[in-house]
């Protein structure tokens, strides 16, 4: 085994042995070491994957370590198998480095939580799954990370249990997953069908002489982006990530939104060489990432949970990244994902550590005016704020940017539509900014006097993340600036084909910049205006006057809407069968084959009488029917 | 010839180690020398030779069939040595009867000649009806007895006629002789002949409509006699019927095998049927035998040369967990002044032991995987299959879906929390081992059934 495999095993044990003591013998061992070894396991898995990453360069062959056999059916045969290439490269950088960071992050949040060794166990094992899924080398081997990822993402938003709500949004993060789930394994088929393997490298072989368009294919890679709508929260399938902040922030933080949900955009980048075979499949993606975009834009312009707010924004900013699939520019998506990765992380655990500050108040009607109190909470949210808005030189800016020049490039128009979803998004995110750290305090006296700044374990996290929103970007500088520039291009050039974007001169580009800069100004100078003197406050959905903004506040009414039309029906279904079907007429059946056999039982028992005479009548009868069997029948 | 021979030597030693009024140490003179049988009997294993004009002969399924009766009589004096304790002088006699009946046992897996067939069967059944009738005391035990010698007189009775005219028609008692003349032959004595050997076969094996005797017999006998019914004598009985249905009868199959095909649809309903109301254990195991020797009359149906196999396995899984419920059964009825399946409630709660005992074996009955009682069905129900007894094997399952409900209402009453649970149980050092070994043999039963499915 040469050092690379070894490393790569490393990265992959570390967090699994640490979720098997937690979990196993988690009830007997102190807090503090649980922590530690948690936290320890997946950063241990960081230093292996940044040792390996050291390795590898653009030019690079990608090594595959096959396990064993994992089954074998007919012609089908799996390899419990991993691959590691430089797309694997980078997302297990952001998987274990803000890994690494959240579970020291959760030390100082989840320190006085009873089911603390749970937690971190859970947390383990969900970094453990989350490198499966993106070191498979096959579709299997990733589908097991995929449904595992799944499975701790619903432990863990119905962590604390013993709240009924937490439980139903996990059952909904489930059940909206399982949808999505079965459109990928529909896609997993068609794909086995046809080419008899799930191997990502033997279908690359085999999918090369096929026309661009095919039929099959297109249903094929509909499906799959099926799996990558439910996973990645987008329209229709995109009401579970809401609700999913159910769980303890750093899940929030960790799961649903540096790593799981991107898990979808890793999907469609990893079969890159499928999706662009099928155009039509491409432009679906990228109308339903616009749609999604704008649509949990608008949501977050009203909304007054604080982690509602990111939620919906990490809808939008997801839908953002599948805009850049859908345009074909494969590598600009996962450049946003690594963008959003830190400082979207970053806006979860500030966001937390203000609440871990006014104890678990998670309305922003309440707050106001924390910039003081929690200074260092305080820079480091702005920073974030700052990245996501688009405001060079942080990290948002660059990939939000490249995005947008390849939608330009496609069509004006969408690319307009996408710049007023960036718009809304500085919006919301300085509306909030300014409505928490702003103003003057809006809370109790009560909770105001025990405001105090989080512990070191959970600042020092927000300030490297700080640090890596500020620099992220640098990693792709737009070419009109230098020639060479785009670090990523160049390093993922041999794994995935660099696209640019067509027709468009340096001088358009460099005025699209400053076009969508500026009026990202304007919109942080309007949020200013508004909500910067701490004057307007917003109000409860019910109160809202405007009857837009109400809708809004509401989120559409889509949750309702869902419920009318697929939920009630489907429990109507479910009460016929329960009630009926199986309570009436299965139930019956089944009794009335019982008593059949107990009233049988109670007349041959009537026979045994005790009497001699009796049973040798009984067997004299029966020789007799022996004898004459053939004569009567 | 050896394992025949020594155990009637054995037999005679042990009525002498109760004139020597050796008491309770008389059980190991048959214990050791059972023993040494089952050593010649490994010895003589693929040596098939016959003895006195072809009237036995010991092949390897007179050898494997005469093992299993041969071990489960072991197993049974094992665990009186705990069940006799502090009997009288005339428990030698008790050991002595049970080993000569065993000798009857061997004969009946061995014969090839019809007059050695209705000698192993006198053999084996007089001793039993003493044994059912040795409580002397008890107005049940004697009743037992009674019944037992009436209802098996009248179908010896049965079985000498049906010999008789089987002479009559080919002028032989030799098995391969009939096997030859028997297509032969136009008379209908010989049809007639046949049907009444099986009838009395049938008594034997207590199918129906031949088996009312079995429960009240296997309720009044003392327990271990019980067990030794259920198990020595059923396995004989079946080790006969095939050797001679499947040689020397075979020519006549399309005399019997419709009666029989009837008759196995009947045996296998009314045994579970039967079962299904009774509250006494010990008449709960007379219905659950009946049911059993319907699955393994399936095999009968067959005639094929996998079905001895299969049968023989059969008897072999039945016979251990046949052997286990009736130990825990008997300690329990022991301490609680009763058999009744009310008595066993809670029996988990002190006796944990023979509670998960009791569920192995009772789950082994029941057919549940992976015990042997599963593979021992399953290869039943397989080699039917193959033989297109399509119907026959619907309606097995169908009994064995009946009978799982009274093993696991029997075994629910171990497992409930009761008040009356009764007191921590004394299991003696030799029980135990035996209800070891009868677990950890459904266990390897379960995993590799082919070690005694492809023996013969």
């Amino acid at each position: 085994m040469s050092s690379s495999e070894i490393l790569l095993l490393t990265c992959l044990l570390a967090p699994l042995s640490g979720a098997g003591i937690l979990l196993i013998a988690g009830r007997s061992l102190p807090k503090s070491f649980a922590s530690a070894l948690a936290t320890t396991s997946v950063f241990l898995s960081f230093i292996a994957a940044f040792l390996l990453f050291r390795q590898t360069g653009a030019e690079t062959a990608a090594f595959k370590l096959n396990l064993f056999s994992w089954f074998t059916a007919g012609k089908l045969s799996v390899d419990m198998a991993f691959r590691y290439d430089q797309l694997t490269a980078l997302f297990l950088l952001v998987i274990t480095g803000i890994g690494s960071l959240i579970h020291l992050y959760s030390a100082g949040y989840m320190h006085e939580d009873e089911g603390h060794n749970r937690f971190f166990g859970y947390l383990n094992f969900f970094v453990f799954f989350m490198i499966i899924l993106v070191t498979g080398a096959n579709f299997a081997v990733m589908f097991a990370g995929w449904e595992g990822v799944g499975l701790c993402s619903y432990l863990l938003i119905g962590f604390w249990y013993k709240n009924s709500d937490y439980n139903l949004a996990a059952r909904k993060a489930f059940v909206m997953n399982r949808i999505g789930d079965l459109g990928l394994l529909a896609g997993l088929f068609m794909l086995l069908n046809r080419y008899n393997t799930l191997d990502f490298e033997a279908l690359q072989e085999a999918v090369k002489a096929v026309k661009s368009g095919d039929a099959y294919l297109t249903t094929a890679t509909v499906c799959l982006f099926i799996g990558a709508m439910g996973k990645s929260a987008q329209l229709p399938l995109f009401t579970w990530l809401p609700d999913a902040m159910a769980g303890p922030t750093p899940v929030s933080a960790l799961i649903h939104a540096a790593t799981m949900v991107t898990a979808g955009i890793y999907l469609v980048v990893r079969n890159h060489f499928l999706f662009s075979l099928t155009p039509a499949t491409l432009d679906l993606i990228l109308y339903v990432g616009l749609a999604t975009a704008l649509f949990a834009a608008t949501i977050g312009l009203r909304q007054n949970d604080i982690k509602k707010v990111l939620a919906y924004s990490t809808v939008s900013q997801l839908g953002f990244m599948f805009i850049a699939l859908g345009t074909g520019a494969f590598t600009t998506g996962f450049f946003h994902v690594f963008t959003h990765a830190f400082f979207k992380a970053l806006l979860f655990l500030g966001a937390g550590s203000v609440i871990h500050a006014l104890h678990h108040e998670q309305d922003m009607r309440f707050m106001g005016g924390l910039k003081k109190k929690l200074p260092i909470t305080w820079i480091t949210f702005l920073i974030g704020t700052i990245a996501i808005s688009g405001i060079p030189p942080l990290a948002g800016f660059f990939s939000k940017d490249e995005i947008l020049a390849f939608l330009y490039a496609k069509n004006p128009i969408l690319w307009g539509l996408a710049l007023l979803g960036s718009l809304m998004t500085a919006f919301y995110m300085f509306r909030l900014y300014f409505l928490v750290f702003h103003g003057s305090y809006r809370g109790d006296a009560h909770t105001e006097s025990h405001i105090h700044e989080s512990p070191i374990s959970m600042t020092l996290p927000l300030m490297v993340l700080a640090a890596c929103s500020l620099i992220a970007g640098f990693i792709g500088i737009p070419e009109v600036f230098a020639a060479h520039s785009h670090w990523l291009n160049h390093f993922l050039g041999n794994l995935i084909p660099v696209q640019h974007p067509e027709g468009i001169s340096h001088s358009t580009e460099i005025t699209l910049m400053g076009v969508s800069v500026t009026a990202v100004l304007v919109m942080v100078a309007i949020a200013f205006r508004v909500y910067g003197q701490g004057k307007v406050v917003p109000v409860a959905p019910e109160e809202e006057k405007n009857p837009v903004f109400k809708l809004l506040a509401q989120k559409y009414r889509i949750d309702e809407f869902y419920n009318f039309l697929f939920v009630a029906p489907f429990n109507a279904i479910s009460q016929f069968f329960g009630k009926i079907v199986d309570n009436q007429i299965v139930d019956g059946i089944v009794n009335a084959m019982g008593n059949l056999a107990m009233t049988t039982s109670g007349l041959l028992r009537l026979l045994h009488n005790g009497r001699v005479g009796t049973y040798l009548l009984a067997m004299t009868l029966g020789v007799i029917l022996v004898l004459a069997y053939n004569l009567i029948f | 010839m050896k394992a025949l021979i020594l155990t009637s030597v054995i037999g005679i030693a042990t009525l002498f180690a109760g004139v020597f009024k050796m008491r309770n140490n008389s059980v190991w003179v048959p214990l050791l020398g059972l023993l040494g049988v089952m050593l010649t009997i490994v010895a003589d294993w693929n040596t098939n030779i016959s003895w006195y004009n072809n009237m036995v002969r010991f092949d390897n399924y007179a050898l494997a069939f005469s093992g299993i009766t041969i071990a489960a009589l072991i197993f049974i004096l094992t665990i009186s040595i705990d069940h006799y304790k502090g009997a009288g002088n005339s428990i030698a006699d008790i050991y002595g009867l049970m080993v000569f009946s065993v000798v009857g046992a061997i004969v009946m897996s061995s014969f090839s000649n019809l007059a050695m067939l209705f000698i192993g069967v006198e053999i084996l059944s007089i001793p039993v009806y003493i044994l059912a009738g040795s409580n002397r005391r008890l107005t049940s035990s004697n009743e037992s007895a009674l019944k037992y010698f009436l209802m098996g007189s009248f179908a010896s009775g049965i079985l000498l006629f049906g010999i008789a005219l089987v002479y009559g028609a080919t002028q032989t008692l030799d098995l391969d002789q009939i096997a030859l003349l028997g297509p032969t032959v136009q008379s209908p004595m010989l049809t007639i002949g046949v049907l009444m050997v099986l009838s009395g076969f049938l008594f034997k094996i207590a199918a129906a409509p031949f088996h009312f005797w079995a429960p009240d017999v296997y309720e009044g006998a003392p327990g271990l006699v019980t067990a030794f019914m259920a198990t020595i004598v059923k396995t004989a009985a079946f080790a006969a019927f095939f050797r001679l249905f499947s040689t020397a009868f075979v020519s006549e199959e399309s005399a019997w095998f419709k009666v029989l095909w009837g008759i196995t649809a009947a045996t296998l309903l009314a045994g579970n049927l039967t079962a299904l109301f009774q509250t006494k254990m010990k008449r709960l195991l007379a219905y659950s035998s009946i049911a059993h020797a319907g699955y393994m009359l399936l095999a009968m149906l067959t005639l094929n040369k996998q079905a001895g196999g299969a049968i023989l396995l059969y008897a072999a899984s039945y016979t251990l967990a046949t052997i286990a419920v009736f130990a825990v059964m008997l300690l329990v009825s022991e301490a609680q002044g009763s058999d009744s399946l009310a008595k066993f409630k809670g029996l988990r709660k002190n006796n944990p032991f023979l509670a998960v005992v009791l569920a192995i074996a009772l789950f082994s009955m029941a057919g549940i995987p992976p015990l042997a009682g599963f593979f021992s069905k399953y290869y039943l129900f397989a080699i039917a299959l193959k033989s297109n007894l399509f119907y026959i094997v619907i309606v097995a399952i169908v009994a064995s879906i009946i009978g799982a409900w009274y093993y696991l209402k029997s075994l629910s009453m171990a497992f409930l929390d009761s008040d009356e649970a009764p007191e921590k149980i004394e299991v003696g050092l030799p029980t135990r081992i035996v209800l070891i070994a009868c677990v950890i043999g459904a266990l390897i039963l379960g995993i590799r059934p082919d070690l005694i499915l492809h023996l013969i």
